[in-house]
Formats: structure tokens, C-alpha cells, sequence
């Protein structure tokens, strides 16, 4: 099937970021020094414990945290506010109950009263893609959490950013469940690339979506390392068997174990 | 080996159909026969009870013949009054409410006076009402409206206040302006918050409107029982009342049924 074109993806600079929180009776840093380039369509995965500081990092890049140094840039310039040139996918649901999964999908387009033919064969097109043409005019609490998550993925499409941000997205799925939507999310990246910022503490997840990893410990929050995933799109079955995806897993956990 | 004599102990009951629960909706029907068979036999039948307590059967009937179409211009003089209220405070409740979840300057001002003026029973401000707008029908409207107004405003900025934050992201994420996002996100989020507020209030409408027309209306479901009230006929007086509650009645499920639609897509548990 043909994608409908969408505009083009961002190329995501993050340069010496550092994020300063402030508790009643000392500070931290749940950033610190953070630096790293995504090319445009390409996916960084960004891997590490819960508290390292990966979802404060994904906010500063969404617009809804203030970074207290450093900067972040879409396309060269500083993030500012949240809007349509990024869209975030969060770890709960976050799929409005009170609209279709059509009506969900179709949100950004009509919010930007940017609704026309063009936006239109996006959303089919991704009602198709995702498995949801047949759940099209049903309301979300029909939907099982694999379902309602693809919405959110869709919804995010649909809205046409340059990056999608996604936090910990099928950290809540059943691990069928989970690896059918990985596989759905690369497809995704070829047929419709856009820069993707892959959150999540899931070792192969990260290996497995993403062309880049970021590994990151917590107090302070920092980037250990960023491996590149030489794996071809789309992943070759069983990729996950292979010994070069274990060897990188085993490299990953050894820098997450060496705090 | 010897074999232990022990029943096995059964920890989930065999699979077997579900048993038919008896059918006691009967019971709501013969409720309703029981007390209209009661009222037959202590009035029409034995007399035991006297006109001026409680009219017959009978005799209500007749009251209700004898008033015919007038009894329908009463109704709808006390709904018009009722509904004009009812969408004025509900509405007026609403934007308030909204606003006050919004803006910390207007919660801290309104919110008190709110507060203090929430327990007046309106009733009590009828004298007031009546100096400020005279004998009128927008008098009883207006008083008719402040129980709407208080109840959905506090209910419309707890509710708001209490929007999943990550539909406000996710809507911001996608381009949504700040009003767009309350068009679009709060109103729909808060709305199966309101729709018991919304009854509660048309409940308080019907009451507040039926006693602010028992002073100086010339028409009106009020009116009509204070008038047969002061002349002893009880059978006016009951024919009032019962045409006032169908009416509440009616009322209600009809904005049981709008809200139930405009709320279908909540998952319930029945």
C-alpha cells in the first residue's frame, strides 16, 4: 500500500542537557550532560532503570520539562512548548474514550483544521496498517490494552510530526502482545520514517527498535554509552535468537550492572 | 495401601447453567395496586378517611375534569419557568466552574462567596427576589436558577480539576490550543461527572419554582395548590402535586436517556 506522504523528519541535537530537580531539602540532577544527535528517521532507544532520568530527558524533548542547561534542538532550533512538530506517546493510555478509534486518529489533522483528502488517506491508511479498520467506529473501551495502544501509535502517525517521543509505549502489554506492536513500530519506521525517541527499560526492546542506543544510569542521570544496532529493517525473523543481538544484549546489561 | 476415605473437597462448583432468577419486577406492580387499592377501599369504599384529609378516587377524578385544560396551561407555565432556569443555572454553573478550575485569581475571589451563599435555601431569598425583580417571572427563573448555578459549579471545577493530565499532554502534543484543549478534552472528560449534578439541580428547579409560585403568581402548578389549598379542596390540591412529581418525572428520565447517549462511550459496569 502507498503511504500517504507526510512531512519530513526531524534531526534531533541534544547537547550537554542537564535537568535539575528541586525537593524539599536538596536538589538533583535527573539529567546530567546529555549529548547525543539522532539523524532524521532514525530511532534512538534510549534504555535504563526506572529513576534514571530517561522520561525527565523525553519531557524536556516534549516541551513539559525546562532543561537548566544545555539545549535541545528540533532541526536547529530549541524546543519550546509542546505542539504538533512533536508527538508523544505515553505509558498509560492516553486514548480519548470519548472520541472513535477514528475520531482519535483523525484528532491532530482536525484540531489544526487541516482536515482534507490527504489527511484522510493518512488516517485509513493507518486504521489499515495498525489492524483497526474493523474497530474503526467502535469507542475505545471496547478495545483490549494492545489495541488502545495502537490507536495512540496511530493517532501520533496521523498527526504527521517530525518526531514521535515515546515513553515506555508497550511497557504495560503482555509480551506477545508487546513484540507484535515492536515489529508493527519498525514497519512503521520504513513505510513512514520519522525520528523516533524510543523510551523504555526493556534490554531487547531497545536493541530491537532502535538504530541507536542509549544506555543511561541513574544518580546522577547520565548517558553511559550509545551503541549503534547494525541490524537490517525490517529485523530478520528470530533476530532476537541471533548470537550478535545476545552479545549486544550481554554488553547493555553489563554497562547497566557497572554503575 | 490403604485408600483414605476422604470426600474430595470441591472448591468450585460444578459448571452447570446459570440458575433463572425469579422474576420480581411483579413486585414493583403490586406496590403500586397495593396503595391504589388501599386508597379505594379507605375513601370511595368505607369512607373511613374524610374529603378534606384525603380526597377519593372519585372526587379527584372529577376535580381533574372539572380543571381540563387549564391544568395542562398551569404545567406548562411551572415547566417553562422550571426549564428556562434549569439551562440558565446549569449553564451559567458550568462556565463558572470552568473558570475557576482555570484561574487560581478567580477560584480564590469566587470560591468563598460561593461558599457562604451554597447553604441560603432559596426559598429564603424570596422576599429579596421579589424587591429586586417585582412579582415577575423572571423573579421565580432567577430563583429557580440558584440552586443550578451552585450545585454545577462546584461539581463542573472538581471534575475539571480532576482531568487525567496526560489527555491535556496528548492533546498539546498534537497541536491542541489552550482552548482548544477545553473544548475538546475537558468538556468531554468532566461530562459523566456532571450528569448527576444535572438531575440534582432539575430536581431542585421543580421545588424551588412550585414554592416560589405559591407568592403572587398568577399562574402555575403553585398557584393552583395554594389556591385550592386556601378554599379546602384537597383534590385540586393532590391533582397539583401529582401533576408536578409526573412532570419531575418524566423530566428526569428524559435526561437520564440524553445523558446516557451523550455518555455511552464510559465503560460501565452495567
Amino acid at each position: 500500500m502507498p503511504t500517504p506522504t507526510g512531512r519530513k523528519p526531524a534531526r534531533v541535537v541534544v547537547s550537554g542537557l542537564t535537568v535539575t530537580m528541586h525537593l524539599k531539602d536538596r536538589s538533583f540532577d535527573a539529567v546530567q550532560d546529555a549529548s547525543f544527535t539522532i539523524e532524521p528517521g532514525q530511532t534512538l532507544a534510549i534504555v535504563g532503570p526506572s529513576g534514571c532520568g530517561k522520561t525527565t530527558l523525553l519531557n524536556v524533548l516534549g516541551g513539559f520539562t525546562r532543561p537548566t542547561a544545555g539545549e535541545a534542538l528540533i532541526d536547529g532550533d530549541p524546543v519550546g512548548a509542546p505542539d504538533e512538530s512533536r508527538a508523544t506517546v505515553f505509558q498509560a493510555d492516553a486514548v480519548f474514550p470519548w472520541l472513535t478509534v477514528r475520531g482519535n486518529l483523525e484528532y491532530g489533522p482536525r484540531i489544526r483544521k487541516a482536515q482534507d483528502a490527504a489527511s484522510r488517506a493518512r488516517v485509513e491508511h493507518f486504521l489499515s496498517v495498525l489492524g483497526l479498520e474493523q474497530f474503526a467506529d467502535e469507542f475505545p473501551k471496547v478495545l483490549s490494552g494492545g489495541m488502545r495502544k495502537r490507536v495512540d501509535v496511530g493517532r501520533a502517525y496521523v498527526s504527521d510530526p517530525r518526531a514521535i517521543l515515546l515513553d515506555e509505549p508497550f511497557g504495560a502489554l503482555d509480551e506477545i502482545t508487546k513484540e507484535q506492536l515492536q515489529d508493527e513500530l519498525v514497519t512503521l519506521s520504513a513505510s513512514d520514517p520519522k525520528t523516533l525517541v524510543f523510551i523504555t527499560h526493556d534490554i531487547e526492546e531497545a536493541i530491537y527498535v532502535g538504530d541507536m542506543v542509549a544506555v543511561m544510569t541513574p544518580r546522577p542521570g547520565r548517558i553511559r554509552k550509545i551503541l549503534d544496532i547494525p541490524f537490517a529493517r525490517p529485523r530478520p525473523e528470530n533476530l532476537r535468537m541471533e548470537p550478535e543481538f545476545q552479545e549486544l544484549r550481554r554488553e547493555i546489561q553489563s554497562l547497566l550492572r557497572s554503575e | 495401601m490403604t485408600q483414605l476415605d476422604i470426600p474430595p473437597v470441591r472448591t468450585v462448583p460444578p459448571a452447570q447453567r446459570p440458575r433463572r432468577r425469579p422474576n420480581i419486577r411483579i413486585l414493583s406492580v403490586l406496590a403500586v395496586v397495593f396503595v391504589l387499592a388501599a386508597w379505594y377501599v379507605l375513601t370511595d369504599l368505607l369512607r373511613v378517611v374524610p374529603e378534606l384529609y384525603f380526597p377519593s378516587i372519585a372526587s379527584t377524578i372529577e376535580a381533574g375534569q372539572t380543571l381540563g385544560v387549564n391544568l395542562a396551561l398551569d404545567f406548562g407555565s411551572t415547566a417553562y419557568r422550571m426549564l428556562f432556569g434549569w439551562v440558565l443555572g446549569c449553564a451559567l454553573g458550568i462556565l463558572v466552574g470552568l473558570i475557576m478550575a482555570r484561574s487560581r485569581i478567580v477560584y480564590f475571589s469566587a470560591n468563598p462567596l460561593i461558599e457562604i451563599l451554597r447553604p441560603v435555601p432559596p426559598i429564603a431569598l424570596i422576599p429579596f427576589t421579589i424587591l429586586w425583580f417585582g412579582l415577575t417571572d423572571t423573579q421565580r427563573i432567577a430563583l429557580s436558577a440558584l440552586p443550578c448555578f451552585m450545585t454545577l459549579a462546584v461539581t463542573t471545577m472538581e471534575a475539571a480539576k480532576n482531568v487525567n493530565p496526560l489527555f491535556v499532554r496528548a492533546a498539546q502534543s498534537l497541536g491542541a490550543t489552550p482552548n482548544q484543549i477545553y473544548r475538546t478534552v475537558v468538556l468531554r472528560a468532566i461530562l459523566p461527572n456532571l450528569v448527576a449534578s444535572l438531575r440534582i439541580a432539575a430536581a431542585l428547579a421543580w421545588a424551588v419554582v412550585v414554592s416560589a409560585e405559591y407568592l403572587g403568581a398568577q399562574n402555575g402548578i403553585g398557584y393552583l395548590i395554594l389556591q385550592a389549598s386556601n378554599s379546602l379542596n384537597t383534590s385540586v390540591v393532590l391533582i397539583g402535586t401529582a401533576t408536578v412529581t409526573i412532570g419531575a418525572f418524566v423530566f428526569d428520565q428524559i435526561l437520564r436517556l440524553i445523558t446516557k447517549f451523550l455518555t455511552r462511550w464510559v465503560d460501565r459496569m452495567a
